[in-house]
C-alpha cells in the first residue's frame, strides 16, 4: 500500500534530476553562440587547423584565433598576460600537466560541462573535471624510412654507436612533451641521467620543438628521433618518408590537458569549443591525424599497437618542483647554455 | 600637437625602455645591468653579433664592389641585364633566403645530398652556425654595394682616371689612387647600411644559429622575452636592448664622424659617358664568372624554394613523380595565410600612409621654416631608423603592455601596437626622401601663392604637395614593401589572430610546414619584385627599393 507513492516519488525524482542535469548542460546551440575566442595550443598546426575549421563550420558565428607553439613559448605568453592582468586565451592546451594543475588550483579553469564527458575514458579527466585530454600523446621512435631500414625497437637501442650523429630530440625547455620524457626517464631506474649522457655520447642533436624534429627526420638531416608520434604521423600522411615505432622498453605518456579559462570574455563560445573537441566529430579529426583518442570508440587507422608496453610515468610532484634543476642538468649534459 | 605622434611612437617607448632596464622592484638600480654585464653568455652573443656582421659586410663588400666595377667600368656584354639580375637577392627577405639556402646547403639539403651520392665523405658545407649566417647575410647584402658603388662609378668623372693614365700611371695605380678613393664614400655608406642591417637581423640567426646554440644579440633578446623563468625577464631584455641600441648608435655616429671629417670626396660632375675598361682576353672568363655568380646567388635560393614548394611531401627525392602544385593551390584556404595577408595588408597601408603624412609635415616644416623645433623633430624621427627593430619592439611592449589610462584596454596583442612599431621603424624613410625633394624647389612658389592670398592649408594642398607628389608616392612604396615582409619587430609583437606575413612564414618554417612555407616565400618575393617595379614606374626611375 505504501509502496506505490514511493515508486511515483522515485520516478518524479528521477525526472527532476534528469531535467536538472540537462539544464546543467550549456545550451550551446550553434545559432546562439557567437564572437571570437582565442585558443592557445601545442597541438600540431594542421590538426588544430582542421579542428578549428570543422568547429567554425558548425558554429558559423564564432571565430577561433589560434596561437600555436611549444609549451615553453605558450606558457611564456600566458604568464606575461597573467602578470599584466589581461589573459587573452579562452581555451588552452599544454603538454605541461603541472602548469595546468596550478591553473586549476587557482580556480582559473572553468569546470567542464560537456555532454560528451560520459563518452570518454574517465582516467583522462583531471582536477575534478576542470581539464581533460583529447588525444593520447606518447613518445615514439620516429625514423626516416629511406635511410633507416631496420628501426630500433627500444629506447635503449638509440644508444648504439651505430646511430652516431643520426638522432635528434626536441628541447625540453621548449617542448612540454620532451620535458615529460626527461622527467619520466630520469625517475625510471632503468634509464636515469645515464640514458641522456648516452644520447649525448652518440652525438644526439637537441632540436627545438617536435614539429622541427619531425622535419629533420623527413629530410634525413637526422633520420632518428625520440618524439611525439603525432608529429611524425602528420608528415607521413602527407607522404613524407617517415614512420614510427613504439619502443618496447617503455611508453612515455605525455599528459596534454585542455581547459577553459574562467577569465574568458566569451565563456559560451569557449565552452562550445571545448565541447566540440570532446565530441566524436572533434575526436575524429584527431584520429584522422593518427592519434589514439580518449573516446575508445574513435580509433585511428594504422596506428601501431602499444598494448603490452609498460607505461612509464613521471612523478609529477617532484618533476614540477625540480623543473629548473632538470633543465639545467639537461643543458649541462648537452653543453647548451 | 605635432610632437604628439613622435612622443607616442618614439620618445615614450624609448624612455620606457631606459626606465625598465634601470628599475628593479620599482626602484632605480643598476643591478639589471650589472647582472647582464656579468653574464658571459651575453658577452658571447654580443661578440657573435659584431663578428658575424663584420664578416658578412666584408664578404658582401668584396663581391659587390668587384661586381660594381665590372658592370659599371668594363665592356662586359649585357651589362644592363646583368645589373638587374645581380640585385635580385636584395629583394629576397633575408630569413626567406636563409630558409632557401638551408634547402640547398642544410645537412640534408639538395646540394649536400647530391654531393653525398658522389662521395660518402660527408656534407660539403653545413649551413648552421656562424659561417652559414655570414654566407646568407653576405648573399642578401652584396647588392647594396653593387648598387651604391656602381652608381658612384657612373657619376664619377672618368676624365680623372684618363688624366692619371695619360700622366703615365699604371692601371693598378689608377685603381688605387683614383678610382678607389673616389668611390670610397659610396663604399663606406654601403658598408654602414650592410653592417647595421646585419646587426639588427633576427630571422637569419634564428633559423641558422638557434639549432646549434649559436646566439647573437637579437636572438638572445628574443629568447629572454620568451623565457619567464629568468627573473625580471623583460627588464633583462630591456637592458640587452639598450646595449644593442648603443652599438648601433655608435655605428651611426661613426658614419656621421667620417662624414664630418671630410674623408668623403664630392664626386665631380659627369664627364660624359665613362670610358669602359676593355676586358680583352679576360672578357670570356669575367662574363662567365659574373653571370655564374648571378645564377648562383639569385637562381640558387629561388630554385631551392621552387623545389621545396613543388615536392609533394618533405623528404621525398626530387623526381617528376613527386611534383605537385598542391601546396600553391592550398595557400588561399590556409587559415594562417588568410589572417596574415589581411593583417599585413592593413598594417602596410596604415603604416605607409601614416608615415607619409607625418613625414610630409615634419619635412615641410624642417625645410621651409628652418625652425629649431622642426630640426629636433627630424632628428628624433631618425633615431628608430638607426636602432635595431628588436629594440623598438621591446620598447613598444614595455610602453604599451599596461592598459591605456582612460580606455582601460591594452593595445598589446592587437594590430595597433604593430602599427605604432611600424610607424616608428619607417618614419625616417619619407622624411629623408621629402627633405631632398623639397630642397630642390625654393619657397618662391609658396610665397607667390601666399601673396595671392591663399590660406596656408591651400598652399600646402595646391602648391607644395603637388610638387613633391612623386616623392611622396615613392616613399609610400619604400615603406610599404619592406613593411609587407617585416619579421624582426612583428615576431615580438604579434598576438594570436594578428600574425603578419613575415611571422606566418617564420612560424611555418618553425612548425615544419616546409612546402607551404616555400610556396608562401616565393609569393613574398614576387610581391617585392612587383612592388619595386611599381616604385620605379611611379617615380620614373628615381626611386627603387635601393
Amino acid at each position: 500500500m505504501r509502496r506505490k507513492p514511493d515508486r511515483y516519488a522515485l520516478i518524479a525524482l528521477t525526472c527532476l534530476i534528469a531535467v536538472a542535469a540537462t539544464s546543467d548542460i550549456p545550451v550551446s546551440q550553434a545559432d546562439t553562440v557567437s564572437g571570437t575566442i582565442t585558443y592557445y595550443t601545442v597541438k600540431p598546426t594542421e590538426l588544430v587547423n582542421k579542428v578549428v575549421t570543422d568547429f567554425q563550420a558548425k558554429y558559423p558565428g564564432v571565430r577561433v584565433e589560434v596561437y600555436r607553439a611549444g609549451s615553453g613559448d605558450v606558457i611564456a605568453r600566458f604568464s606575461a598576460e597573467q602578470q599584466a592582468g589581461a589573459i587573452k586565451a579562452d581555451v588552452i592546451t599544454l603538454a605541461d600537466r603541472p602548469f595546468v594543475q596550478t591553473l586549476a588550483r587557482q580556480s582559473l579553469l572553468e569546470p567542464v560541462r560537456s555532454r560528451w564527458l560520459s563518452s570518454i575514458d574517465p582516467r583522462y579527466v583531471y582536477d575534478g573535471g576542470r581539464d581533460f585530454e583529447t588525444e593520447l600523446v606518447a613518445i615514439a621512435i620516429g625514423y626516416n624510412t629511406r635511410l633507416i631500414q631496420k628501426p630500433p625497437t627500444r629506447l635503449k637501442d638509440l644508444l648504439d654507436p651505430a646511430y652516431r650523429n643520426k638522432i635528434i630530440i626536441p628541447d625540453p625547455g621548449y617542448s612540454g612533451a620532451a620535458f615529460a620524457m626527461l622527467a619520466t626517464l630520469v625517475n625510471t631506474r632503468a634509464f636515469g641521467w645515464d640514458f641522456y649522457r648516452g644520447l649525448k655520447q652518440v652525438g644526439t642533436l637537441v632540436g627545438q620543438g617536435n614539429p622541427a624534429a619531425a622535419q629533420a627526420i623527413a629530410s634525413g638531416e637526422r633520420p632518428l628521433a625520440a618524439i611525439t608520434y603525432g608529429d611524425v604521423l602528420s608528415l607521413k600522411q602527407r607522404g613524407s618518408p617517415v614512420d614510427i615505432v613504439f619502443p618496447k622498453d617503455g611508453l612515455v605518456v605525455v599528459p596534454q590537458p585542455t581547459g577553459v579559462l574562467r577569465t574568458s570574455h566569451n565563456l559560451a563560445a569557449a565552452e562550445a569549443f571545448a565541447d566540440f573537441c570532446l565530441s566524436p566529430e572533434g575526436l575524429a579529426d584527431s584520429a584522422a591525424f593518427g592519434y589514439a583518442t580518449v573516446n575508445p570508440q574513435i580509433r585511428p587507422q594504422g596506428l601501431p599497437s602499444f598494448a603490452g608496453i609498460p607505461v612509464l610515468s613521471a612523478d609529477w610532484k617532484t618533476a614540477s618542483a625540480q623543473h629548473a634543476k632538470f633543465l639545467s642538468q639537461f643543458r649541462a649534459i648537452f653543453g647548451l647554455h | 600637437m605635432l610632437a604628439g605622434p613622435l612622443v607616442v611612437v618614439v620618445a615614450y617607448p624609448l624612455g620606457q625602455l631606459l626606465v625598465a632596464s634601470a628599475l628593479v622592484d620599482r626602484r632605480i638600480s643598476g643591478t639589471v645591468y650589472t647582472r647582464v654585464l656579468a653574464e658571459p653568455d651575453y658577452w658571447r652573443a654580443f661578440g657573435h653579433s659584431l663578428a658575424v656582421s663584420t664578416a658578412a659586410t666584408v664578404v658582401a663588400g668584396l663581391i659587390g664592389g668587384a661586381l660594381a666595377w665590372v658592370v659599371a667600368r668594363t665592356d662586359i656584354p649585357g651589362w644592363v641585364a646583368l645589373r638587374r639580375w645581380l640585385v635580385i637577392p636584395y629583394m629576397i627577405p633575408p630569413f626567406v633566403a636563409a630558409f632557401a639556402w638551408h634547402g640547398l646547403l642544410g645537412p640534408a639539403g639538395y646540394l649536400n645530398q647530391a654531393y653525398l651520392t658522389l662521395s660518402h665523405a660527408g656534407p660539403v658545407f653545413t649551413i648552421y652556425g656562424a659561417a652559414g649566417i655570414v654566407f646568407v647575410l653576405a648573399m642578401t647584402t652584396y647588392p647594396l654595394f653593387l648598387i651604391l658603388v656602381a652608381r658612384a662609378l657612373d657619376q664619377m668623372n672618368a676624365e680623372l682616371e684618363e688624366a692619371a693614365e695619360i700622366s703615365g700611371a699604371s692601371p693598378g695605380r689608377v685603381m688605387r689612387d683614383i678610382t678607389l678613393r673616389l668611390v670610397a664614400p659610396a663604399f663606406a655608406s654601403a658598408a654602414m647600411l650592410a653592417f647595421s642591417g646585419d646587426l639588427s637581423n633576427f630571422g637569419v640567426p634564428a633559423l641558422l644559429g638557434d639549432p646549434v646554440g649559436f646566439r647573437v644579440m637579437t636572438t638572445a633578446i628574443y629568447a629572454t622575452v620568451q623565457d619567464v623563468t629568468v627573473p625580471n625577464h623583460l627588464s633583462v631584455a630591456a637592458a640587452l636592448s639598450v646595449w644593442l641600441a648603443l652599438a648601433a648608435l655608435a655605428v651611426a655616429l661613426f658614419q656621421l664622424w667620417t662624414h664630418a671629417q671630410g674623408r668623403h670626396v664630392i664626386i665631380g660632375g659627369r664627364g660624359g659617358r665613362t670610358r669602359p675598361v676593355r676586358l680583352g682576353r679576360w672578357s670570356a672568363p669575367v662574363t662567365a664568372g659574373a653571370w655564374m655568380l648571378g645564377l648562383v646567388t639569385t637562381g640558387g635560393p629561388l630554385a631551392s624554394l621552387a623545389m621545396l614548394a613543388l615536392t609533394r611531401a618533405y623528404g621525398l627525392p626530387p623526381a617528376w613523380g613527386n611534383l605537385t602544385w598542391q601546396h600553391f593551390l592550398e595557400l588561399p584556404s590556409d587559415p594562417l595565410v588568410r589572417t596574415a595577408v589581411t593583417n599585413s595588408a592593413i598594417l602596410t597601408v596604415a603604416a605607409a600612409t601614416t608615415t607619409a603624412a607625418i613625414g610630409f609635415v615634419i619635412s615641410y616644416l624642417r625645410v621651409r621654416s628652418h625652425s629649431r623645433f622642426a630640426a629636433v623633430l627630424d632628428y628624433v624621427s631618425g633615431i628608430p631608423y638607426v636602432i635595431p627593430g628588436t629594440v623598438i619592439a621591446i620598447a613598444m611592449i614595455l610602453a604599451w603592455i599596461q592598459p591605456l589610462p582612460v580606455l582601460r584596454v591594452s593595445i598589446y596583442n592587437t594590430l595597433w601596437i604593430l602599427w605604432l612599431a611600424y610607424c616608428a621603424r619607417y618614419l625616417a624613410v619619407p622624411i629623408r626622401g621629402l627633405n631632398s625633394a623639397l630642397r630642390q624647389y625654393d619657397g618662391a612658389l609658396e610665397e607667390a601663392a601666399a601673396g595671392a592670398g591663399a590660406t596656408p592649408l591651400r598652399i600646402v594642398r595646391d602648391v607644395a604637395a603637388p610638387l613633391v607628389w612623386g616623392s611622396l608616392l615613392s616613399s609610400w612604396l619604400l615603406v610599404a614593401v619592406p613593411a609587407l615582409n617585416e619579421l624582426t619587430v612583428s615576431i615580438l609583437l604579434y598576438g594570436p589572430g594578428h600574425e603578419t606575413v613575415g611571422v606566418a612564414a617564420f612560424l611555418m618554417i618553425r612548425d615544419g610546414r616546409i612546402a607551404t612555407a616555400a610556396a608562401f616565400g616565393l609569393l613574398m618575393i614576387l610581391v617585392v619584385v612587383l612592388g619595386d617595379a611599381v616604385a620605379r614606374r611611379v617615380s620614373r626611375g628615381r626611386a627603387a627599393l635601393w
